[in-house]
């Protein structure tokens, strides 16, 4: 199925449920300098991105260069979630994307759909000087297409600035990519290089429509 | 490696204790005022404490009562640390201990190392963060603060810190005084055992989560647990809402909630709700309220208001469920008055039915080569449960089962037995099954007995004008209903079918996409709006025909009337299982634990039931002990195929998929073979 049909499937389920369950949002336009995460209605959709990856591939500063604001406080070592904030134009519309990460993921043999499910689509990063982290990543995307899920996947290859430890090939994994037909990125979170593709690319499937 | 969420990195009886100050206007955090021990240099456990603390503005929530309430903190590591905190709304202060979990393992291990080591691993109950302990020594600390000097609270926060840490079973005491400076200290709290069910008498999270939530939410909790689904639960006081989110987390029990997990969400935290993945949080009412999200960034949440009881769910997890599990749980959740770990058993024998059969997917000739096949582990299910479990492992492949199949899957591969409660109560329950098949007339009999006492006993309460007069009233408030508000149309339109088959009201008409289940219910309809699940579960029709007794209307009464919720009513029999499978624990190898004596463990107890796999029944608390070839004969497991021997067969007269079974070879590209 198109993801814009789900999309839109879904936005007409919270049209329903929004007529139904109570609202959250109250009524007064809220003042601009509460909460500017999400609280307000600074924007027209959100989608919502999870990262996932093994540990030390580097997904926070990932995440951290993803960010509208960098110098927003980690919650991950609090609560073992967070989440950062990209927004974007995009014809004229306000687009926030949120990119979630939790921690200690990396115990779960399988990224399961209970875990994705309530996402639009999964940013799966590995560590291009880590062969384990790619395997890990193969492992978990095909699961995710072994259970015929839709969500979208953007694949990134990460620290790629440590050319002389690399061992996953840039070719190998882009052959990979190709043919899971996912979209492939290698990236440098430290010298924040290639992250704006990133970003853009999981939000050009998102806004498809 | 095993995954459970509790640190086993502690010595002290608490990490920190801290005092703190309401927040000021346009402050984010809670100003520290004093800290023990002062040289706690964690400025972010701290500053988590600060936030956590004061979670919202707590004086306008209650404006005169004490709160006691408790978070969790995960780390990156995803283990746990529970704060502790007592809220006195005259100073507006708060003071808190914060501890990692124990589980020092020579201290726990003193009794029986390999039942202690075992359960430091896995999901325990609340034994291990104490509750109890901490509150009660909150309670008397704040009594020194009020009294005493600040050097006085440091003396006790000092030999509280030093206090031996008691083995389980004992009693944690600590006395204190100082004439001069008037007070006086003096407490003992037993330590709660981990290996246990907790009970209503000695758990403030089970109690309160019992007296706080509708046995049929609870159903419904239940069974968006086990789907992994976002639940939010939201309420004014803080304390209950704390201690449901703690029980509600325990209801998983063997197995671990794996996904986020907050008691108590801080206001400038809540953007958190909508987190995408699975989640158990906490929102204080006051937090809900001023937040502005938009319902459709919050997604398909499932959300229980406490004050309000009611739930709201966009699926009908209830319905999923095999329906023999749900009946149980109803009947047994209704009738639950008894203030010991039945509650809490109740629960562990719906996991028993669920999962309990586990180990017939594990398939291998010997320890090392044991992997879990999920199809054949699904084939062995009886019909009606094939779907679900199906469900749960294939397209919903939820965690915290993955998890526990996983560890249970390294301790067989290790040489040991798993001896918690969930394996005793596996055992209890195929016991209790088969008389009850084998006696089938007998249970009819009774069945039969107390539908005429029933009968005769609502002769007597003739409730269905009152009903009737009650969803009139009850219509017309509905229709008064404001739309921020839960609505409870969905009970009004559920009330015209009342005896519909479905197990719990659902609006189909109404709610086209949402199907919200809204277990709002009104005191004089919360006894009355059984679903005839329960009728058809406590009182059979076709039995019930048969004996001439037709099943009287407004037969839902029964759980009104007090012979129904009597211990001695007619409890309904446990659902069968499928025949214990061919369990690991008999695949011959190298014998872990020692095999009592011959006539220690009498011979009267063994059961010789024919292809029966697990001979020997085990006092509650022991340890099933492994099958050993070498013991007497009455002993000796039956000569072991490599694969489900035939002679496992469907128990009389119930249905089962295994009676021609044969075993295939699963596919390997199927074969679902490890979690390693």
């Amino acid at each position: 199925m198109p993801l814009s049909k789900i999309s839109q499937r879904r936005l007409f389920k919270y049209k329903k449920l929004s007529d139904r369950r109570f609202l959250f949002e109250s009524d007064e336009e809220s003042d601009s300098s509460q909460s500017t995460m999400a609280g307000t209605r600074d924007y027209d959709h959100l989608f919502k991105l999870l990262i996932i990856g093994d540990s030390g591939v580097g997904k926070s500063s990932l995440l951290l260069r993803f960010a509208d604001n960098t110098f927003s406080e980690n919650y991950i070592t609090t609560i073992g979630v967070d989440f950062k904030i990209r927004t974007m134009d995009i014809n004229g519309q306000r687009v926030k994307l949120q990119i979630w990460d939790t921690a200690g993921q990396e115990r779960f043999r399988t990224i399961t759909s209970t875990y994705y499910r309530g996402t639009h689509g999964v940013v799966v990063v590995y560590d291009v000087t880590n062969g384990e982290s790619f395997g890990n990543v193969k492992r978990w995307l095909q699961e995710i297409e072994n259970n015929c899920d839709s969500v979208q996947k953007v694949l990134v290859g990460n620290k790629c600035e440590e050319s002389e430890r690399r061992v996953v090939l840039e070719s190998d994994a882009r052959n990979y990519a190709q043919s899971m037909n996912i979209s492939f990125f290698e990236t440098s979170a430290k010298e924040d290089k290639n992250v704006e593709p990133v970003c853009s690319s999981a939000f050009s499937i998102e806004s498809r429509k | 490696m095993t995954y459970g969420r509790y640190r086993n990195d502690v010595a002290t009886l608490y990490d920190v204790f801290c005092e703190l100050v309401a927040p000021k206007p346009g402050e984010k955090r809670a100003s520290l005022r004093f800290q023990y021990p002062d040289d706690f240099h964690d400025p972010a456990i701290v500053k988590s404490v600060q936030q956590f603390a004061f979670p919202c503005q707590l004086r306008d929530v209650e404006v005169d009562a004490v709160q006691l309430f408790s978070f969790v903190l995960t780390d990156s590591n995803s283990k746990f640390s529970f704060g502790f905190c007592r809220y006195t709304p005259r100073t507006d202060t708060c003071i808190c201990f914060l501890r990692s979990l124990m589980t020092t393992r020579g201290k726990l291990s003193t009794r029986n190392s390999d039942l202690c080591d075992y359960s430091c691993n896995f999901c325990v109950f609340s034994g291990f963060f104490w509750p109890n302990v901490f509150f009660k020594a909150l309670n008397d600390i704040s009594l020194v603060i009020g009294a005493a000097q600040k050097e006085d609270v440091e003396s006790v926060l000092t030999k509280f810190y030093h206090t031996d840490i008691p083995n389980i079973d004992e009693y944690l005491r600590f006395a204190d005084h100082n004439q001069k400076h008037n007070y006086r200290i003096v407490f003992a709290e037993k330590i709660p055992d981990p290996t246990r069910l907790p009970t209503l008498s000695s758990d403030k999270y089970f109690l309160e989560f019992y007296n706080a939530i509708d046995p049929r939410q609870m159903l419904a909790i239940f069974a968006s647990l086990l789907k992994e689904r976002r639940i939010l639960f939201t309420g004014r006081k803080i304390g209950t809402l704390s201690s449901c989110l703690h029980a509600v987390s325990m209801l998983l029990y063997p197995m671990c909630w794996q996904s986020v997990f907050i008691t108590i969400l801080p206001e400038s935290l809540v953007d958190m709700v909508m987190a995408p993945m699975p989640y158990l949080i906490g929102v204080p009412k006051v937090v809900l309220e001023n937040a502005k999200i938009r319902l459709q960034d919050l997604g398909d949440v499932v959300i229980v208001d406490i004050d309000e009881k009611t739930l709201t769910s966009p699926y009908d997890d209830v319905a999923a469920m095999p329906s023999e599990v749900v009946n149980y749980l109803k009947a047994q959740l209704r009738s639950q008055s008894a203030m010991d770990d039945t509650f809490a058993k109740n629960f562990l024998r719906a996991m028993v039915l669920l999962f309990g059969d586990y180990a017939s997917g594990f398939v291998g000739e010997t320890h090392d080569t044991l992997v879990f096949s999920k199809e054949r582990f699904v084939s062995q299910q009886r019909p009606s449960y094939q779907a679900y479990l199906d469900s749960l492992l294939g397209t919903d492949g939820v965690q915290y089962l993955e998890r526990f199949i996983h560890d249970r899957l390294e301790l067989f591969k290790e040489g040991h037995v798993p001896g918690d409660q969930f394996e005793i109560e596996i055992e209890q329950m195929d016991l209790k099954n088969r008389p009850v098949k084998e006696n089938a007339s007998d249970v009819i009999g009774a069945l039969k007995t107390s539908g005429i006492q029933i009968a005769n006993r609502l002769q007597r309460l003739t409730p269905r004008e009152i009903r009737k007069a009650a969803s009139k009233k009850k219509t017309q408030n509905g229709s008064e209903q404001t739309p921020m508000s839960f609505d409870n149309l969905q009970w009004e339109s559920a009330r015209g079918d009342e005896y519909d088959d479905s197990p719990i009201e659902v609006c189909r008409d109404n709610v086209p996409v949402a199907n919200l289940i809204d277990f709002d219910e009104p005191s004089t309809s919360s006894s009355l709006g059984l679903s005839s699940a329960d009728e058809q579960y406590l009182l059979r029709p076709a039995e019930l025909s048969t004996s001439g007794v037709t099943p009287p209307r407004g037969l839902e009464n029964v759980f009104a009337d007090p012979f129904a919720t009597s211990p001695e009513g007619p409890a309904p029999p446990l659902p069968s299982r499928p025949p214990p499978p061919l369990h690991p624990r008999s695949i011959p190898g190298p014998s872990i634990q020692p095999f009592p004596p011959s006539g220690s463990s009498a011979p009267h107890l063994l059961q010789f039931q024919q292809g029966h796999q697990w001979t020997q029944i085990n006092p509650i608390g022991s340890v099933p002990p492994a099958l050993n070839p070498s013991v007497p004969d009455w002993y000796a497991a039956p000569p072991l195929p490599p694969r489900r021997p035939a002679s496992v067969g469907p128990s009389p007269g119930q249905p089962s998929t295994a009676t021609s079974f044969v075993a295939p070879p699963p596919p390997p590209r199927h074969r679902w073979e490890t979690f390693e």
